[in-house]
């Protein structure tokens, strides 16, 4: 059955999805043409300055740099919020629930396809700035650019690039699977009201985000005073301070908590789509 | 074979008003009942709790013996009163989506309706009247062999002509094995094809007898009887 309903979900989300990847594709190819044209002009190489093609310059830059992030924007809103919340608690509901499926299943369907999607989106943007702004200089220094990335690495995160580019696309994985879930959490919860329920979904995700900085904070502290005298949860920010004895350490921690607020979000999602569904 | 449909001390509250309280309430196989009462008296209520879209606050409720969940949902064909599609969907992608999920679905049952009510399968649903769309809805839910129908208001919205259609499909569409629970204000249209008729008021079920018993005892119809029992 989870087949089936991660085919449905698909077919459903990939009516919007595909329309605005295929959009940014265009826009890339377009702005790629652009990008080529302009560095033809002479005032790319400093010989003359003219106004108005700087200004052109500029708004189409922008307006490439807002799509870009409309693009992120409406897909994480959609597939987080828009769509589980139609899905699961409005009339749609009447019919998700009434399936012979378990509440699990809905939400793992609904958790695995916007991760796929999320990714997609991810990696389609990265391809997008590099396809707009890559020249032959790069590619003739690619090659060194690589290598001076690899060999530089452990001296700042203190395990080769190796070890540490996987464990980081782990902690993504794990911390992108655990807010998506604390959003339906905090969804399911604010659902079961009897009215407000909106404004009730919002206040418990701003209620667990006090919470758990307020945790984090405590931490951060206790960990601080016992090992390096500053730290924060963030692994950049071990890496930026030079902490590279911490990079175990870091990943340990950050994924544990990933992992705990995850499950607890997900059997508390669980309990409430079985046990509390309130539909209006 | 277990009871179809049993509720034992059945409540539900909503905050502080009570929707339903403390039901008692069992149903067999085979019948076709009519669930009547005036706005807010609880049909709704008992409808989505038969369905899990709401849990009991109290009592429990049991269909073939299982709590509701997905076990139950295998054989409940539920209506609500409300449209559930998606409105980009096409009418094959309904049957599709049905297909999938609902092992007991006759396609072949549900198409020969739809050319019945003149209903293109490549239409989508955004194009459709309301009327049309609670045509395709009903025409879905009856297409099942389920044990369970549990129509909420299933001929508000539709016209005479569609709602003799309807009522028809109904009783020949269900077996032996099965039950039809249908809740409406709209008696005098429904009463010829009811066996029994559940009257429920302020969460409390007022009356639940046989229509002959009806007719015989009191000595009038249904309808009559409900326009003297729930009397404004």
């Amino acid at each position: 059955m989870l087949g089936k309903l991660i085919k449905h979900e698909f077919k459903a989300v990939n009516r919007l999805m595909i329309p605005i990847h295929l959009g940014l594709i265009l826009i890339t190819i377009v702005g790629r043409f652009y990008v080529q044209f302009a560095m033809r002009s002479p005032m790319f190489h400093g010989y003359s300055y003219n106004v108005w093609e700087g200004i052109i310059n500029f708004t189409l830059i922008s307006f490439y740099v807002v799509a870009l992030l409309a693009i992120l924007i409406v897909t994480e809103l959609y597939l987080m919020i828009l769509r589980p919340r139609k899905n699961f608690f409005t009339d749609e509901g009447y019919l998700t629930h009434t399936l012979p499926v378990s509440a699990t299943e809905h939400i793992f369907s609904k958790l695995i396809v916007a991760l796929v999607w999320t990714t997609v989106d991810g990696i389609l943007i990265v391809l997008s700035v590099l396809t707009m702004f890559i020249n032959m200089d790069f590619l003739r220094h690619f090659g060194e650019i690589w290598s001076e990335l690899i060999t530089s690495f452990p001296d700042v995160f203190g395990v080769p690039a190796g070890v540490g580019l996987p464990v980081f696309l782990i902690m993504g994985l794990l911390s992108s699977t655990s807010s998506i879930l604390i959003i339906y959490m905090c969804m399911a919860i604010g659902h079961s009201f009897n009215s407000h329920r909106i404004l009730a979904s919002v206040g418990v995700y701003v209620g667990i985000e006090i919470v758990s900085s307020l945790i984090s904070s405590i931490f951060t502290a206790l960990i601080g005073v016992s090992t390096i005298g500053k730290s924060t949860l963030f692994m950049v920010s071990y890496a930026s301070t030079g902490m590279y004895n911490y990079f175990w350490p870091s990943f340990w921690f950050s994924s544990i908590v990933s992992v705990a607020m995850g499950v607890g979000a997900f059997l508390i999602t669980n309990h409430f789509m079985t046990k509390r569904l309130n539909l209006e | 074979m277990e009871q179809l449909l049993k509720c034992e001390n059945l409540t539900k509250r909503y905050g502080y008003k009570t929707a339903l309280d403390s039901i008692n309430l069992n149903i067999d196989r085979g019948r076709i009942i009519g669930l009547l009462g005036p706005n807010g008296s609880g049909k709704t209520t008992l409808i989505k709790l038969i369905n899990g879209l709401l849990s009991p606050s109290e009592g429990a409720l049991t269909i073939n013996g299982f709590e509701p969940g997905p076990e139950t949902k295998k054989i409940v064909s539920y209506l609500p009163e409300r449209t559930y599609f998606n409105s980009w969907m096409k009418v094959t992608d309904i049957l599709d989506f049905f297909c999938d999920f609902y092992a007991d679905f006759d396609r072949n049952r549900a198409m020969e309706m739809l050319h019945r009510l003149n209903i293109n399968e490549q239409d989508r649903l955004s194009s459709m009247s309301k009327g049309t769309k609670e045509k395709v809805q009903l025409i879905m839910v009856m297409s099942r062999n389920a044990d369970l129908y549990c129509l909420d208001e299933p001929i508000g919205g539709v016209d005479p002509a569609a709602r003799d259609y309807i009522l028809q499909t109904i009783i020949t569409n269900y077996n032996e094995n099965a039950s039809v629970l249908i809740s409406t204000h709209l008696i005098s249209d429904i009463e010829n094809v009811l066996d029994d008729v559940i009257f429920i008021q302020n969460g409390h079920i007022r009356l639940a007898a046989s229509v002959d018993e009806i007719r015989e005892q009191e000595g009038k119809s249904v309808d009559a009887l409900f326009r003297e029992v729930f009397k404004c």
